[in-house]
């Protein structure tokens, strides 16, 4: 009957001389901290998500990321790593639109869940259950203060009790967070259209397998800017030298160049050598490669010959 | 090991003093709350109310259904103190004499001191001193007063002429201050219907429901209803805005704040709850702060009275 209404000493942990009631809602309010936890964790990933391919697409539009070069190398211990877990990557390298926007990711990630943990989670779970606020957050400053009273280990019974019928969803607006994920497809799908039709709002700094950009098709190094290819406009200076030019002729036309000079000429322009012809050169394909290009010449001079 | 059953009956039987006294008052039902609230805080209470408004029959009415010794104390200002605590006399028995103490009227659980403004201040001291002590002493001897004790005293809002309005430091010892106004028109038909209609004529009856032991219980009971620390903290920001109000004189004692967090906690018992909720302070802030502060000219002159100053501090804090 004579129970002290004033607090208990209580351990360092809090659990020391504790009713069961109260290791309840010590535990209850431990769950309901990550409850919290995992929503801002939510929240957080999303949003990251969001902000790592809107940059990722922004950066690929404006033609790279200023003061980067278009790809970046991947570190040796990160290839070493997935070398170790059996991937290999085609290239070293990592596009710089793509690193930025995993930086600003993680940024976000970092930023939103300290955002949204900074306020107690407990408070913000009572926030969303009006219904429990009160009681919870007096049951919460009783425990803290280690009350064993009658009326407070009645509170704690109520409180559970009201704790197994609330819920930690309406800690999560899910509206919101169908919004971003929609948001994620959609900027998804624009990265992939981005990247079959190789838009660029400044260019795509290559041109060709000879092009500025000295690499190959395989060898895609991102939009560049024009100008830094081919320099700042100038006024050509007028030439000085006089130099003769031989403009070649090939195969049987009406030159007047003999045999001889017609052959040269022919086999200057690639279809005399010993070697294979390069289809890609020759236009023609390897399977279609000729083997004596003179004899075909040959076959033609005849054939004309019969029919003059 | 769980109180929770025992708790639950004590409030059912809250639940039914008040419908028993419901059945010889009508409406007045804050009124009602309030002075269960005082009882249950272990406190007293100032009643201002005009005449013939019933609070004579309210609280001989809480007192028949709670199982009370009731008494009910008259000031004139010819009253001595002596009258109200008691007095020694000398008793013949058995051919010797003897100083006897006779108990006053205050020796009772609820004590009922109609008009205290009409006594004078020896004897309004006499009988507040009592009712702060808990105990009497005369002729060197301390007689303790009744478990549980409760005094509600009246006072009239007009006809102030030959009267001791109680000072400041008085009317601080009173936990509440009750305010009494005219019922409504369907309740005064009502009030008239009962006690003018059916075949005795007397006041209607009423069964006890609650012993005086529950409501010692009850009593200790309150004093351990958590509150959270917002919601206290809060309630003592209130008091304090009474001293700092423009509109306010002389704000709230440290006192104020005690019996806002214990009547706050007595309503949320009353009420069936485990904790202080911010509207059971909200709504005992006015009797507890009504007596306690005193507007200066500005609020005089603009017409506010004191409940309007409660109401905006409390819309502040």
């Amino acid at each position: 009957m004579s129970e002290t209404s004033t607090p208990r000493e209580t351990g360092s942990d809090g659990e020391t001389d504790s009713s069961p009631e109260e290791r309840k809602i010590r535990r209850a309010l431990t769950q309901i901290r990550r409850e919290g936890w995992k929503v801002a964790v939510i929240y957080a990933v999303v949003d990251a998500a969001l902000a790592t391919l809107v940059v990722n697409l922004v950066a690929t539009v404006l033609g790279g990321v200023p003061s980067l070069p278009a790809r970046l190398p991947i570190p040796q211990a990160v290839l070493r790593a997935l070398g170790t877990a059996g991937v290999t990557l085609a290239e070293p390298t990592v596009s710089s639109a793509a690193v930025v926007g995993a930086a600003v990711g993680l940024l976000v990630l970092v930023a939103e869940v300290a955002w949204r943990v900074r306020r107690p989670l407990v408070e913000q779970f009572e926030a969303a259950n009006p219904a429990l606020q009160e009681s919870l957050r007096t049951a919460r400053d009783a425990v803290q203060s280690g009350q064993h009273t009658r009326m407070a280990r009645r509170l704690y019974e109520g409180v559970l009790a009201d704790l197994r019928r609330a819920s930690s969803v309406g800690l999560l607006d899910v509206r919101r967070i169908a919004v971003t994920v929609l948001l994620i497809t959609a900027v998804s799908i624009a990265t992939i259209q981005l990247a079959v039709v190789d838009i660029s709002l400044v260019g795509t700094g290559e041109s060709g397998p000879n092009g500025p950009g000295g690499g190959t098709p395989s060898e895609y190094t991102g939009l560049q800017d024009g100008s830094s290819i081919l320099g700042d406009p100038e006024d050509v200076p007028e030439g000085q030298e006089n130099l003769d030019a031989t403009i070649d002729t090939s195969g049987s036309g009406s030159g007047d160049g003999t045999d001889a000079e017609s052959t040269a000429g022919y086999e200057d322009s690639g279809f005399g050598g010993p070697d294979a012809v390069e289809s890609q050169r020759a236009g023609f394909t390897e399977r279609e490669q000729l083997e004596d290009a003179e004899l075909i010449r040959e076959y033609n001079l005849r054939i004309r010959e019969e029919n003059e | 090991m769980s109180n929770t059953p025992d708790i639950d009956t004590l409030q059912q039987r809250l639940e039914l003093v008040r419908e028993e006294v419901g059945k010889r008052i009508v409406g007045q039902r804050e009124v009602l709350e309030h002075l269960l609230v005082c009882i249950l805080a272990d406190g007293n209470a100032l009643l201002e109310s005009n005449p013939g408004l019933g609070k004579t029959t309210m609280v001989r009415t809480v007192a028949d259904v709670t199982d009370l010794d009731f008494s009910r104390v008259q000031n004139t200002p010819d009253l001595m103190p002596s009258d109200i605590t008691g007095t020694e006399i000398i008793r013949e028995s058995g051919g010797t004499r003897e100083f006897v103490f006779e108990k006053g009227p205050i020796f009772a659980n609820v004590v009922l001191a109609d008009e205290i403004n009409r006594a004078t201040p020896k004897t309004q001291a006499a009988l507040l001193e009592a009712m702060q002590e808990k105990q009497v002493t005369a002729a060197g001897e301390t007689y303790d007063l009744p478990r549980p004790f409760f005094v509600l005293a009246t006072q009239n809002p007009i006809d102030q002429e030959g009267t001791y309005p109680l000072p400041e430091a008085q009317t601080d010892r009173f936990l509440l201050k009750l305010v009494l106004d005219y019922p409504s028109y369907e309740e005064e038909r009502d009030i008239v219907n009962l006690y003018t209609g059916g075949g005795s004529g007397s006041t209607p009856s009423v069964d006890k429901v609650l012993t005086r032991e529950e409501i010692k219980r009850i009593q200790s009971l309150v004093r351990e209803v958590p509150i959270a620390d917002d919601v206290r903290d809060r309630a003592i920001k209130l008091v304090r805005a009474t001293r700092e109000a423009e509109t306010v004189d002389f704000g709230a004692s440290p006192r104020a704040s005690m019996g806002l967090v214990l009547t706050a906690k007595a309503r949320a018992f009353l009420r069936g709850r485990n904790h202080v909720s911010w509207d059971d302070v909200e709504a005992m802030a006015p009797p507890v702060l009504r007596h306690r502060i005193l507007l200066d000219f500005r609020a005089e002159r603009e017409g506010l009275s004191t409940d309007d100053v409660i109401a905006t501090l409390v819309d502040e804090v």
